[in-house]
């Protein structure tokens, strides 16, 4: 009962997650909120690029390689109301194409071209929170709270946009609860994964050279952690 | 059995430890991208709420000598270009050319 009045009482999530590419590189230093009525829905927290433990990780498995890349930087900024848990909560999350890595420099630079994800025509990867389902408080220690969680949002990739909804965990710890004050603010931190398929994307690879399948997997896996704060 | 074949099968051999014994990837690599484990300060409050309870590992990029079965580029020029292929391939070339030029070169005399 307690647990249930305390968990009413703080948070409940929103938002969070996830990838990709471009090169819309004005993002961070512009650093504002996606939408002023998404900013009226709850507190704004933000991702700090600089920050090193975010990360986007993308792994492709194929009969001839195993591939495991990671953005540099992840920019973007999420919101939710901690009055209203059930509200869900908004945000987008913006990877740049051109920071992609995978550890073979001239991979990349395939991975930018117009063969692949094309960063000079789609220079971000975009997922575009527009709600959460199924809040579940999963744990409780002090004033941090834990949620597991079903995200829901608009991915861009390439020339496509796909509704994708993926199960994370989201941690919101207030500010008077931290200790440490690596980053100010209060602090929402998440971890989800999720798959996509290239052709749904349509992402094929150079024409006719049959490369997805072989070296490149037809499914991506998408691995996130983020950190966002409400203080800049 | 010729010394440059013994030579050619020894260089294949060391070519191979090396490949297998720097992490046996298919493409050279100066770099690399692995799961490595969070280290946790004491006071971490994240790990007091238990966020790092299902995996606590992050995904790094760190300086690293990979030396892969394949090129990494096709480039001449590029320091990705070593690999057990392009050496053993055209060391074997120059080995059975060599052999065959000496077996010629005896019959003929």
């Amino acid at each position: 009962m307690i647990q249930s009045q305390r968990t009413m009482q703080y948070v409940t999530i929103a938002a969070m997650l996830t990838i990709w590419a471009g090169t819309a590189a004005t993002y961070a230093q512009e650093q504002q909120p996606i939408s002023d009525s998404a900013a009226a829905d709850g507190v704004v927290f933000w991702i700090d690029p600089s920050y090193g433990r975010n990360s986007v990780v993308f792994k492709s498995k194929a009969p001839l390689e195993d591939i495991v890349g990671k953005a540099e930087e992840v920019y973007g900024s999420v919101t939710f109301d901690p009055a209203r848990p059930d509200a869900g909560g908004t945000g987008e999350i913006v990877v740049k194409v051109g920071n992609l890595r995978t550890g073979i420099p001239k991979r990349d630079e395939h991975l930018r071209s117009s063969d692949w994800l094309d960063a000079e025509q789609h220079p971000e990867i975009r997922l575009a929170i527009s709600g959460t389902k199924g809040v579940d408080l999963s744990k409780r220690i002090d004033d941090a709270a834990t949620y597991d969680m079903t995200i829901v949002g608009e991915f861009a990739l390439y020339d496509s946009v796909h509704t994708v909804e993926f199960p994370a965990t989201v941690t919101f710890m207030p500010d008077a609860a931290r200790a440490d004050k690596k980053l100010t603010g209060s602090l929402l931190a998440a971890h989800a994964a999720f798959t996509l398929k290239l052709a749904d994307y349509g992402i094929t690879g150079p024409r006719g050279a049959g490369i997805i399948g072989s070296q490149v997997g037809e499914e991506i896996l998408i691995e996130v952690r983020l950190f966002a704060t409400s203080g800049k | 059995m010729s010394r440059g074949i013994l030579t050619a099968i020894v260089v294949t051999a060391g070519l191979l430890v090396l490949w297998q014994s720097t992490g046996g990837d298919y493409y050279t690599k100066y770099e690399v991208i692995e799961e490595v484990p969070i280290e946790l300060e004491p006071d971490d409050p994240l790990a007091a709420a238990g966020f790092y309870d299902d995996n606590a590992t992050q995904h790094t990029r760190r300086d690293a000598f990979r030396f892969g079965l394949l090129p990494g580029a096709p480039a001449l020029l590029d320091k990705h270009v070593v690999s057990v292929v392009t050496i053993v391939v055209p060391y074997w070339a120059a080995v059975a050319a060599l052999t065959l030029w000496r077996t010629r070169k005896r019959h003929s005399k």
